[in-house]
């Protein structure tokens, strides 16, 4: 209604990062002009947030959630595997897929969870799997053409 | 009507199929006062943990500039604000027209978490379609503190995702230094049910999961006996209850009553209805050594003993998948304890520890199972 439509730096964020698939420095440095904030300050809030990221990352990324309830439910063995199975470790990356873990998904009715993200040129888009088990995985990763 | 889950008849559900936005056709035309008197007599309380009467917290508040809907839900083993998000955001925006209405408020922030970010096209829809308001959603970018009203405050107004001192509230200097008004999902979605003849204010909505067969939403009266609650969920050998990540644990009881004061009194926290149950095999230190996990990967960093106090937990429970404790590293576990409870500034991190404080009063032979020359 009354009110003029305030675009907040968060929303920035998110267009930077849906963009390049990570936060350049440089574009840290243009919105500074924009909203009239230090660059330095830009970093800070931008690092705070897990989803947010400054180097770019590969296409794919294997998200395998590790909060109690999928942890209970043996996301660690998962884990195991997948890294068996891609043959990197979590944490690593090459040019292709990378591996993480991550907290709370929201969807611990359903657990053991993993999000695949894909980056495309215009976001990110997240494709969350549940009710896990390896022979799963295996299925889902040579589906997606990960192994 | 049958819901996702196929399970139990929801009351929060039934207004989907009946009336929608009827209840709103009504209260638009009620006064601000009027709207606000009646929310306080339904003794509608917050479902976001907190249990404070919606009402008297709008009185409070009244007038705001920003109302804020809080859907940043991201408590372990908490998922019932998806559960609305997914199948009934029609009652969530009538809840947000009312709310709108009594408070007065200029514009409205919906603060969706990422993971939830695909519904946003929905909300959008629903909002044209059946809002005069401004109302706006916003997508967080992945930080547990900000679904705590101050961090998410911060993180609307472009700051880091860490919680702020309180006072001043946000009825007092909220976001952008106005008065603001921070609601979560449930509470939202139960305000138009005030209106109805059958409203009830004890009727929650519970997250199950963990050792049960059918895991899922389901609501019930505050009060009732927690076998009462896992009739259909069916817990499978049980041995112990935890309220989410953050609201520490209990032994299982059948007869647990739960409402917010019993639960209180025996030291742990109901919160947002998170019920993970956890089955006699399983070990009592390993999923606090997840927890904990959880609090060091989701931790803001602005205070010292939240930061510092899990940092260091995590390393004692990491040495304990290797080799035993020593008696003195389980002194400085039980010593850390405290030290990040009192320390904290902010309620997620003073529940922090509430796990790992309860878990060793309950369990604490599992604990000393793992202390070197226990004898």
């Amino acid at each position: 209604m009354g009110t003029e439509k305030k675009k907040l730096i968060i929303d920035y964020l998110h267009e930077i990062q849906n963009k390049y698939g990570f936060i350049p420095k440089s574009e840290l440095k243009k919105l500074s002009l924009q909203v009239n904030k230090s660059p330095a300050e830009l970093y800070e809030t931008a690092s705070s947030y897990a989803y947010f990221s400054f180097t770019k990352k590969p296409q794919k990324v294997i998200k395998i959630c590790d909060s109690p309830v999928c942890h209970i439910k043996g996301s660690e063995n998962l884990l195991k595997h997948i890294e068996k199975l891609i043959g990197i470790k979590v944490g690593e990356k090459n040019s292709k897929i990378g591996l993480e873990t991550t907290q709370c998904l929201g969807l611990c009715d359903q657990a053991p969870v993993m999000e695949i993200t894909h980056s495309t040129g215009s976001g990110q888009d997240g494709k969350f799997y549940t009710k896990l088990t390896k022979e799963k995985i295996t299925k889902i990763l040579k589906k997606q053409r990960l192994i | 009507m049958p819901n996702a889950y196929g399970l139990t008849t929801f009351h929060l559900m039934k207004i989907l199929t009946k009336n929608k936005f009827q209840t709103w056709e009504k209260v638009k035309n009620l006064s601000s006062p009027k709207i606000i008197k009646q929310v306080i007599k339904s003794e509608l309380t917050g479902k976001g943990g907190a249990n404070f009467s919606t009402g008297r917290k709008w009185e409070l508040s009244y007038p705001v500039k920003y109302l804020i809907c809080n859907a940043d839900e991201s408590e372990p083993g908490t998922f019932k604000d998806r559960f609305i998000l997914q199948n009934n955001p029609e009652l969530l925006i009538e809840g947000i027209n009312i709310a709108i209405k009594a408070l007065k408020a200029e514009k409205t922030y919906i603060y969706l978490r990422e993971e939830y970010k695909s519904l946003k096209p929905k909300f959008n829809k629903i909002i044209k379609k059946h809002s005069q308001y401004d109302i706006e959603v916003i997508i967080g970018a992945g930080a547990y503190i900000c679904g705590e009203e101050m961090a998410q405050i911060n993180s609307l107004e472009g700051y880091r995702a860490e919680s702020r001192h309180k006072p001043p509230y946000p009825a007092q200097r909220g976001l952008f230094s106005e008065k603001t008004c921070v609601n979560n999902v449930e509470t939202f979605a139960r305000l138009p049910l005030i209106w109805q003849d059958d409203f009830d204010p004890k009727l929650m909505l519970f997250a199950v999961s963990g050792d049960v067969e059918n895991p899922g939403i389901y609501e019930a009266v505050q009060g009732i006996r927690l076998a009462d609650l896992l009739k259909e969920a069916q817990p499978v050998d049980p041995k112990a209850i935890f309220f989410g990540a953050s609201g520490g644990c209990l032994p299982y009881d059948d007869n647990l009553v739960l409402t917010h004061e019993n639960i209180r009194n025996k030291e742990a926290m109901l919160g947002a209805g998170g019920i993970i149950i956890l089955n006699q095999k399983r070990s009592i230190v390993d999923i606090c050594r997840s927890i904990i996990q959880f609090f060091v990967d989701e931790n803001c960093g602005k205070c010292l003993p939240c930061r510092e106090g899990n940092f260091r937990l995590l390393q004692l429970f990491q040495v304990y998948l290797k080799r035993k404790w020593t008696v003195e590293e389980f002194d400085l576990i039980q010593e850390l304890i405290p030290f990040v409870t009192q320390g904290s500034q902010c309620a997620l991190g003073q529940s922090s520890t509430l796990h790992l404080e309860t878990a060793i009063k309950h369990f604490k032979k599992e604990f000393t199972d793992h202390v070197e020359n226990n004898s």
